[in-house]
C-alpha cells in the first residue's frame, strides 16, 4: 500500500473540512499583519462574554454610545467565536467523522469496498474468488484502521493549527475591543456619570469594572469564576 | 458561512491610535522608571541607555487591600518594585513574611523562568507597583547592562535568604 496515496486523500479531505476556519484564519492573519494591529501575549479572547455583555450595557445606559468601528468589533468577533466554537464542537469525535464523512470521499476506500461487492454479487464464484472475497473482507478493517491512524494524526495537527490560528485573530481583536470599548466609554457623558455615581471616576478600564463587580458578586458562582479569569489578563 | 466585515481606513486608524497610546504610556513609564532609576537597587551601576534597552513592559500598577499581584504556580515573567504600600508574601496559605517600599520580587522567576514561588497580596489600602520585564534578546549588545541587572537581582536574593536565615535561627 501506497502511503502517499492514503495521505494525500487524507490531506484533501482535511483541506475541505477545515476549509471556512482556514480561509476566516489567513483573511484575519493577513488583516493583523497589513495593519500592524498588535498580537497581545495575554488570552484577551476569554475577555470577549463579557465585553460583549458591557457593551449591551452601555448601550443601554447610552443610545448615542458606540461607534461603527465598535460594532463592526462587536460582530466580527461574535461571529468569530461563532466559527471557532462550531469546529471545535464539529471536530470533536474523529472516529465519528472518519467513519462518516471521509470514507465517503477516499477513492481507495470506496474502491476496495465496491471491488468485494462486485466480487460478491458474481452469480457463480470460483474458489479462486470465494478465496479473494475471504481475503478481501479480512484485509478491509486492517486497511481501513491504517488509514484512521494516519488520519488521526493529520486531522488533529490540521485542527490545532487552525483553531490556534483563529484564536489569536480573537485575542487581537478583543484586545482592540477591550481598548475601544473603555475609551468611547470614557467619550460618554452619560456613562462616565454612571461610573462616577459608584465612585468609580477614572476607572472606566475591564480590571477596575471586574474588581468592582465582583467584589459585590455572590462567589463560587459560574459567572463569579469566569470573571476572575477574566482578571488574570491583567495579571 | 458568516457576515464579512469591512473594516474602513478610519476604522483601521482608530486601531493603529490605539498602538500609539499604547506606545506613549510604555513611553511616559520608562520615563518615570529613568528618574527614579538611580533609588532602585537594583538598577545600581547601570547606564541609563542600557536600561533603556533591557527592560520592556513598564507598567505603574496600583493595588488595593487583598488584591493578589502574583499567585503562587503563576508563570509570569514580571518583576515589581514596591514604590509605596506594603505587600504580604504567603507560601501555600502561610504568611511568610511582608515587603515594603523599596523592596523587589518576581525576580526568580524571571530570571530562572519558574513559576511564582509564592503568593503576594496588597497588605494595604493602596499599593503602587513599578512592574517591568527584562529583555534577553538585547543580550548581544547590552550583556554587561544584563550582567549588571541579574549581579544586582542575585543579591536581593541573597539578601532575602539572609534574612530567613536569621529568622529560623531567631525562632530556634
Amino acid at each position: 500500500m501506497d502511503y502517499k496515496i492514503i495521505e494525500d486523500e487524507i490531506y484533501q479531505f482535511c483541506e475541505e473540512f477545515f476549509y471556512d476556519i482556514s480561509d476566516i484564519s489567513e483573511e484575519n492573519d493577513d488583516f493583523i499583519v497589513n495593519n500592524k494591529l498588535r498580537v497581545p501575549k495575554e488570552n484577551y479572547a476569554i475577555l470577549n462574554k463579557f465585553l460583549q455583555k458591557t457593551l449591551k450595557n452601555f448601550k443601554i445606559l447610552d443610545q448615542t454610545y458606540c461607534t461603527s468601528t465598535l460594532d463592526k468589533l462587536g460582530r466580527d468577533l461574535e461571529q468569530l467565536c461563532k466559527v471557532y466554537d462550531t469546529v471545535l464542537k464539529e471536530s470533536i469525535n474523529v472516529r465519528d467523522i472518519f467513519e462518516s464523512k471521509f470514507i465517503a470521499t477516499s477513492p481507495t476506500l470506496t474502491n476496495f469496498a465496491k471491488a468485494i461487492l462486485n466480487y460478491v454479487e458474481l452469480p457463480e464464484k470460483t474458489a479462486d474468488e470465494i478465496l479473494s472475497i475471504k481475503k478481501m473482507k479480512k484485509d478491509y478493517p486492517k486497511l481501513k484502521e491504517i488509514f484512521f491512524n494516519i488520519f488521526e494524526e493529520v486531522f488533529g495537527d490540521d485542527k490545532r493549527h487552525h483553531l490556534l490560528s483563529l484564536r489569536s485573530g480573537i485575542n487581537t481583536k478583543s484586545y482592540y475591543f477591550d481598548k475601544l470599548l473603555w475609551k468611547e466609554a470614557d467619550a460618554s457623558v452619560t456613562i462616565v456619570k454612571h461610573f462616577s455615581i459608584r465612585k468609580l471616576e477614572g476607572k472606566l478600564n475591564t480590571k477596575d469594572y471586574i474588581v468592582f463587580t465582583t467584589a459585590i458578586m455572590r462567589p463560587y458562582t459560574d459567572e463569579y469564576r469566569y470573571l476572575q479569569k477574566c482578571l488574570k489578563v491583567f495579571k | 458561512m458568516s457576515e464579512t466585515i469591512e473594516y474602513l481606513v478610519e476604522d483601521i486608524e482608530k486601531f493603529l491610535r490605539i498602538n500609539e497610546e499604547e506606545l506613549e504610556e510604555q513611553s511616559l513609564s520608562l520615563k518615570k522608571l529613568l528618574s527614579v532609576a538611580d533609588k532602585i537597587k537594583i538598577f545600581k551601576n547601570i547606564d541609563t541607555l542600557d536600561l533603556r534597552a533591557i527592560v520592556y513592559d513598564v507598567k505603574f500598577e496600583r493595588f488595593r487591600l487583598k488584591e493578589y499581584i502574583v499567585e503562587q504556580g503563576q508563570e509570569k515573567k514580571e518583576i515589581y518594585f514596591i514604590i509605596d504600600g506594603e505587600c504580604q508574601v504567603f507560601f501555600n496559605t502561610t504568611r511568610i513574611g511582608t515587603l515594603k517600599p523599596g523592596e523587589v520580587f518576581g525576580e526568580a522567576g524571571a530570571i530562572f523562568g519558574t513559576k511564582r514561588g509564592a503568593t503576594v497580596v496588597c497588605a494595604t489600602p493602596k499599593a503602587t507597583l513599578l512592574s517591568f520585564k527584562v529583555d534577553e534578546e538585547n543580550i548581544d549588545f547590552c550583556a554587561p547592562a544584563l550582567a549588571a541587572l541579574y549581579k544586582n537581582l542575585a543579591y536581593e536574593i541573597n539578601a532575602k535568604l539572609d534574612s530567613v536565615n536569621t529568622n529560623t535561627a531567631i525562632k530556634k
